[in-house]
């Protein structure tokens, strides 16, 4: 799956992570326009289920969010974090979004793999 | 114009406090220079307000006095938010209730002598933006905004924008009015809102008509003009405007909107920007998605007048700042790239 560098890459500028969408060919998925699997695979790559933690390309997408300051007050809005110091703050966010790439599920909680749309 | 000042490779991330250069290297501790001399070696964040200088610590903070140089310390987490007459909010005992969701105790303290004044009598979620004594919240999924009074502890109005879009930004208070921009999704996302609200009851006031293209973040409240100005560009390999967008932030008029031609010639594309003495100081794209230029346009006038290439980047730009000698802008291989001017533009 080459979809993590265009993603990083794509996530270097938009503002919002919806603005990132990125399309699945659903031929790769018996023509299903179910993005489940799709996100699962995504999850697979970026955290591990075992050891609840992020893996290295979860850091390195976490790390390219945290660079971007517009995407990082979307999906961690520092007003969220009461009275955390920067590296705190980070920490907590890093949590999150550990949290938040753990579930597929698309709810009005978590909307972090709404980015997956399928074609 | 400016001229190229070297690199400096390794850096976390910088600031530009009082005109001087504050960064932190990404290495395996927190140290935090100034100039080339470390200023703070277990250092977990660093701000500036009002006339002070804020280093943070684990579980304290140093003021600095940047006029005196005096330092005071802290026993607890400022990083000069909350703050407003040599007073601040900071809370305690937060709990985590789930993802991006604390709710804490709101304690109110006094800066200079240090000492706790009252506490708030419930528990709040998050934090805010502090305007006097009213304390303004985003909640509930970006769809409300609520003004906690500092003095009671209560709410004195909450707004459901709902019907306008997402909450992104508080700009913030002139006047009477409240600033906030807006995102809309869907068919409408190109339909950026910005509205006022009046401060002490929490109505909207006014909505700029959605014919102007503005931005929901690249848009900024100017104090000293008391006027918003929005620039932005969409993402793209072709051509596309960079219009600009300016208000009355005391009547919301619109002072002006078009776009900037001067941009055209060289496809040139703004991301991030700053004003500074009648000049706007921008990075900006071409061909490429993320940023490549650095520039400088006649706040007035919109004329260009310089505008170069940012040789040897590593990745986009993540962040951009100036002062009244020198263009800083840092890119994802944590290169910090250093312009400084040459003649008067």
């Amino acid at each position: 799956m080459k979809s993590i560098s265009t993603f990083k890459h794509n996530s270097l500028k938009v503002r919002r992570l919806c603005g990132a969408g990125y399309w699945f060919d659903s031929k790769k998925n018996n023509n299903s326009p179910d993005p489940t699997p799709f996100k699962e695979k995504f999850k697979q790559m970026l955290y591990n289920s075992s050891t609840n933690t992020l893996t290295f390309k979860g850091e390195t997408i976490f790390n390219t969010i945290w660079g971007n300051i517009s995407l990082r007050e979307n999906l961690f809005p520092r007003a969220n974090y009461p009275n955390l110091n920067d590296r705190q703050y980070q920490s907590a966010s890093r949590l999150d979004f550990g949290t938040l790439i753990s579930d597929t599920s698309s709810n009005i909680i978590n909307t972090f793999y709404n980015f997956i749309k399928v074609k | 114009m400016f001229k190229s000042a070297g690199i400096k490779k390794g850096i976390e991330e910088f600031k530009i406090i009082t005109d001087k250069l504050f960064y932190k290297k990404n290495e395996n501790h927190y140290h935090l220079y100034a100039d080339k001399l470390i200023v703070d070696r277990e250092n977990y964040g660093f701000f500036s307000f009002d006339d002070y200088f804020g280093l943070n610590h684990k579980d304290s903070t140093d003021i600095i006095n940047l006029v005196s140089g005096s330092k005071t310390t802290i026993p607890t987490t400022f990083f000069g938010m909350g703050y407003y007459d040599n007073n601040f909010i900071t809370s305690k005992n937060s709990i985590r209730e789930g993802a991006g969701l604390y709710s804490s105790n709101y304690l109110i303290c006094q800066l200079f002598p240090f000492k706790e004044l009252y506490e708030l009598p419930h528990r709040y979620y998050g934090s805010g933006d502090r305007f006097k004594n009213q304390y303004i919240q985003i909640q509930n999924e970006r769809k409300y905004i609520k003004s906690l009074s500092l003095l009671t502890g209560k709410y004195e109005w909450e707004t459901n924008l709902e019907n306008f879009g997402e909450i992104r930004k508080i700009l913030g208070v002139v006047e009477n009015k409240l600033w906030v921009s807006l995102y809309r999704a869907g068919n409408e996302k190109n339909e950026t809102r910005l509205l006022a609200l009046d401060i002490e009851s929490g109505k909207v006031i006014f909505e700029l008509d959605h014919q102007y293209p503005i931005s929901d973040w690249f848009i900024e409240l100017l104090e000293e003009d008391n006027s918003l100005l929005s620039i932005y560009s969409g993402i793209g390999t072709q051509a596309l405007d960079s219009p600009l967008v300016e208000i009355d932030a005391i009547t919301g008029k619109v002072l002006r909107s078009q776009r900037i031609e001067s941009l055209y010639n060289q496809n040139l594309k703004i991301g991030f920007w700053k004003v500074l003495e009648n000049k706007i100081y921008f990075t900006a794209n071409q061909d490429y998605l993320s940023g490549t230029h650095i520039g400088v346009l006649d706040y007035n006038t919109l004329e260009l007048l310089w505008v170069t290439k940012v040789e040897n980047q590593k990745g986009g730009f993540k962040d951009f700042q100036v002062n009244h000698n020198n263009i800083y802008v840092l890119d994802q291989g944590n290169q910090l790239h250093i312009f400084e001017k040459t003649e008067k533009i």
